[in-house]
């Protein structure tokens, strides 16, 4: 070997094991910027071993138009607050049904997107008649408000919860309602980030979309959303995503999207257990 | 269901730095997951912090587990106990190792049965459950239960310690 010759070492790097004790002790971390989420989709069939997938990086919809937007779902969630206060952000409706409320002397905010993502409440009328229930909206005009359903507070699942009263009082609230729900389909077209809804969402064989097990740490950077779907049917998984409403109909906002790797297809018995790991810095 | 598990410590999910060989190995014990644009975090135990996990475990999921296991493994489970297999098979392994439990709190508003005759009809229909094991699911799912016996069992399934009461 010549004088001017350069011995590379090649870098060695070290285990995952150490990696973790090493930073058990410090307290520096270099951290990803933003919000991103992954999910872990385990296989549990009727007959058999559990078949655990690995845990695959999250879509985040930050193209998407329109309210479905991941980062404009983040923005109005922590800041939008009194600020976007107007006249008739409470009053009486005039008219109700399973997905709307009507107030025709309102003047809703239609700039924009409007309303969408917004929680209302609805409660009784001025002589006491008719229950509180809550709805998430998904659009509106200047008299409409159209939510995805009626939820009952008391109800841990997202029940549907009664029609309010046709006359009574409502209040919009700022903020925006969560994005608890989990959805799959059969649909294999490649995910995007201008993604809105989830293709061909799977509605039956036990598939529905549903609200998951939410878990936090305090101080800790990321939250689960868990859900257990039972097959009792055939069904292939293809795709999944996380949703601010319960109903496919609706929509609701979308901030995750993703493809379930080697998509299983599960037949009746069969159990899908979805993990998604939403990771805030 | 609410369950707030207070901790002496926690998992928290770092980057995997540069200088680090990522294995199957380590994807398959849970060591890592996957992170943005192809990166890996790593769960790093958080000894010696004082913190607590909050879990909010819809209903339709405790009915979910307790169907799973009657289907797959012909097991019977109360309300509590599926919800501490959801807790110990699902939530902890993300958030906390058992030994960094102090206290469980349970706040529960008790069974649903209009739910429980809502959900189990597709199971009925598609044969996964029996007619005949219908009776005894409803019994352990609508089956008396205090907060206090539902701490208990947690801490049983989830193999901490429960504090003394001094």
């Amino acid at each position: 070997m010549g004088a001017a010759e350069k011995i590379i070492e090649p870098v060695q790097k070290i285990s995952v094991k150490d990696a973790i004790r090493r930073a058990a002790k410090s307290s520096k971390v270099a951290r990803a910027e933003g919000t991103h989420s992954h999910m872990l989709a385990e296989v549990i069939p009727l007959k058999g071993r559990k078949r655990k997938d690995v845990w695959r990086h999250n879509l985040t919809t930050d193209s998407a138009t329109g309210y479905t937007n991941r980062r404009d779902f983040q923005s109005k969630a922590m800041g939008m607050g009194p600020s976007f206060a107007f006249a008739t952000a409470t009053g009486n409706a005039t008219a109700t049904s399973a997905t709307s409320l009507t107030n025709t002397g309102a003047s809703f905010p239609t700039a924009g997107q409007g309303l969408a993502g917004q929680i209302v409440v609805a409660s009784r009328n001025s002589s006491g008649t008719g229950v509180t229930v809550y709805g998430i909206i998904v659009s509106n005009t200047a008299t409409v408000l159209t939510v995805d359903q009626w939820y009952d507070p008391t109800s841990a699942t997202g029940a549907a919860g009664t029609t309010p009263n046709a006359t009574g009082a409502y209040v919009v609230l700022p903020g925006q309602g969560p994005a608890s729900w989990l959805g799959v389909t059969a649909d294999a077209t490649a995910s995007a980030a201008t993604d809105t809804t989830l293709l061909s969402e799977i509605t039956t064989n036990g598939f529905a979309r549903a609200v998951g097990t939410y878990a936090h740490t305090a101080a800790a950077t990321t939250y689960t959303l868990q859900k257990t779907f039972t097959a009792s049917g055939t069904a292939t998984i293809n795709r999944c995503a996380v949703f601010g409403a319960s109903s496919p109909t609706g929509g609701g906002v979308m901030p995750f999207i993703n493809a379930v790797p080697s998509p299983p297809t599960l037949v009746s018995g069969d159990t899908l257990q979805l993990t998604v790991t939403v990771t805030i810095n | 269901m609410r369950v707030h598990v207070s901790l002496n410590g926690f998992y928290d999910w770092d980057p995997v730095p540069p200088d680090v060989l990522v294995e199957d190995k380590d994807v398959k014990a849970g060591r890592v997951k996957a992170a943005a644009d192809g990166a890996w975090l790593m769960r790093v135990p958080k000894k010696g912090v004082v913190t607590s996990t909050d879990i909010h475990i819809p209903e339709g999921e405790i009915l979910a587990v307790q169907f799973q296991d009657c289907v797959k493994e012909n097991v019977v489970l109360s309300r509590i106990e599926a919800a501490g297999h959801i807790i110990a098979r699902q939530t902890a392994p993300h958030h906390f190792h058992r030994s960094w439990i102090t206290d469980i709190q349970v706040e529960d508003d008790g069974p649903l049965p209009d739910l429980f005759n809502t959900e189990i009809q597709r199971f009925l229909d598609a044969g996964l459950i029996q007619p005949e094991d219908r009776e005894e699911l409803f019994s352990r799912y609508t089956e008396a239960s205090t907060n206090e016996a539902a701490v208990d069992h947690l801490f049983t399934r989830l193999g901490a310690k429960k504090p003394e009461v001094m």
